[in-house]
């Protein structure tokens, strides 16, 4: 078994490297709390980043990624 | 940190490579335009960039090495610039998407019938299958050196094979090697290839944004950019003469100069000395993943005991790619990354055609890649974290080398 204790996550993918980072920036200025992780192959196998978060955060950052950037979709995964 | 991502890009750079980007970026003007000693400074420096890295890619016409971005760009000009409307390209599944997706677009767009050599489970290349498709008609002949996902290396005899096939139907062979420029001898004119795409920011150890296209002789490169070369500026078309036919624009001369810097370091240091280094890090990583039992899938072609690592004749790039039982490929990279500090590739390497050869479409992989400045102590610890990953031990993370301590000394 792996080592990491896993713990739910809402995870948003993104078409581009630009979007993922846009994301990144409005989140640290608003306090939404997650990190950048590479795109779980649960999404896409393809590469990417991907925005991993508490599932609590999913709101405000729909909320911050309207107008500003744009979300592939958002998953909730066990990460 | 450990890094150990560099088939995308080197991390470290030799000492007189960021000096000479410092210095240009301090006192070049623009190459070609202009004879004021700044801007034959940058002139200059560009020439003997262009002779190094014929040098390394053993190619005896610095003239025609041309310069670009990188090797994506470099290979955008030998396939949109080699291939007429209708005409027919073989290329391979070991191919990047740097070459695949210029292919389909010619495809799609200009009547290009395009033809791919296979590669096996292990991602081994079926020479044969590829000269038989090498017909009468053939354009180009797309071969890449070593793979980008498993570190399969294309052996000189394979690619003579197949240049002296390719040039019996009239049709050019292009060798993409941005894997192995600056890691091992390429031998250009010896193996008989007419176009050589590089990066240089990889194994040669320069800057980004540089990189390019070794042409040879009488073979013919229609431009796909044109514009201002600092000469023949009263001719409508772009200049027949090599490099300026396919060097529109200002050149990145800043750029040029850490690439003219790291290209004579690597030819100091010796591509022999390199590659030997390289290749005893990747039979250490291998020997250390097969310890690892079934838990450790490493793809590609490759030794299954120590005694066939240590064989003189094995060869390889220093690109390892693996996935450990229980592991989504993306979160193993995350693990290593995160909670461990080493850096590595997940994904698709934009390698498509491999990844569905290998299996690992769906899956992706974890790659592993290494350069002059990864040492031992980097590739123990990156095992020493995928046995405790492999195991799900709650022992604490190892601790970080951080450096290199038994990487060569600096220039």
């Amino acid at each position: 078994m792996p080592r990491r204790r896993r713990e739910p996550r809402a995870v948003a993918a993104f078409d581009s490297t630009h979007d993922a980072l846009e994301a990144e920036s409005a989140c640290r200025q608003e306090g939404v709390e997650g990190r950048l992780i590479p795109t779980p192959v649960s999404i896409t196998a393809d590469c990417g980043l991907a925005w991993s978060m508490p599932p609590a955060e999913r709101g405000r950052f729909e909320v911050l990624a309207t107008g500003r950037f744009d979300v592939a979709g958002i998953y909730d995964l066990e990460l | 940190m450990v890094y150990l991502n560099c088939a995308a890009t080197s991390y470290r750079r030799p000492e007189c490579v960021i000096a000479a980007v410092e210095t240009a970026l301090r006192e070049f003007g623009s190459s070609g335009r202009g004879a004021h000693d700044s801007e034959l400074d940058a002139a200059r420096a560009i020439a003997t960039c262009r002779e190094r890295v014929a040098e390394v890619l053993g190619f005896g016409h610095p003239g025609r090495v041309v310069f670009g971005a990188n090797a994506t760009q470099g290979l955008n000009m030998a396939i949109l610039g080699c291939v007429p409307d209708g005409g027919h390209v073989v290329a391979t599944d070991w191919d990047h998407n740097s070459i695949l997706r210029p292919l389909y677009r010619l495809r799609k767009r200009r009547g290009v019938r395009v033809d791919f050599a296979p590669a096996d489970a292990a991602g081994r290349l079926d020479v044969d299958s590829l000269l038989s498709l090498v017909t009468p008609g053939t354009s180009l002949v797309c071969l890449t050196h070593a793979s980008n996902l498993t570190g399969n290396v294309l052996p000189d005899a394979q690619i003579t094979r197949v240049a002296d096939r390719a040039h019996e139907v009239g049709a050019h062979v292009l060798l993409d090697c941005a894997q192995t420029a600056g890691a091992r001898p390429v031998r250009m004119d010896a193996l008989g290839v007419d176009l050589v795409a590089f990066t240089g920011h990889k194994a040669l150890m320069g800057p980004q944004g540089t990189g390019g296209l070794a042409v040879a002789p009488g073979v013919t490169v229609e431009p796909v950019l044109c514009g201002g070369t600092g000469v023949l500026s009263f001719e409508e078309s772009q200049p027949a003469a090599y490099p300026e036919h396919l060097e529109a624009g200002t050149l990145n001369g800043h750029g040029l100069a850490g690439l003219s810097a790291a290209a004579g370091w690597v030819l100091s240091t010796g591509l022999d000395a390199i590659h030997a280094h390289d290749l005893a890090l990747t039979r250490r990583l291998v020997a250390g993943l097969r310890r690892l039992g079934p838990a450790a899938t490493v793809y590609g072609d490759l030794p299954r005991d120590r005694i066939g690592l240590d064989a003189p004749d094995f060869d390889h790039a220093p690109v390892v790619s693996l996935n450990l039982d229980g592991w989504d490929s993306s979160e193993l990279a995350d693990a290593l990354g995160h909670d461990y500090d080493i850096a590595v590739r997940a994904g698709g390497h934009c390698a498509p055609r491999m990844h569905r050869a290998l299996g690992t479409e769906h899956t992706g992989a974890v790659r592993l890649s290494m350069g002059w400045f990864t040492g031992e102590k980097d590739v123990d610890y990156a095992l020493r974290a995928l046995s405790q990953l492999a195991e799900g031990d709650d022992a604490p993370a190892p601790e970080g080398t951080g450096e290199a301590p038994d990487a060569p000394a600096q220039a």
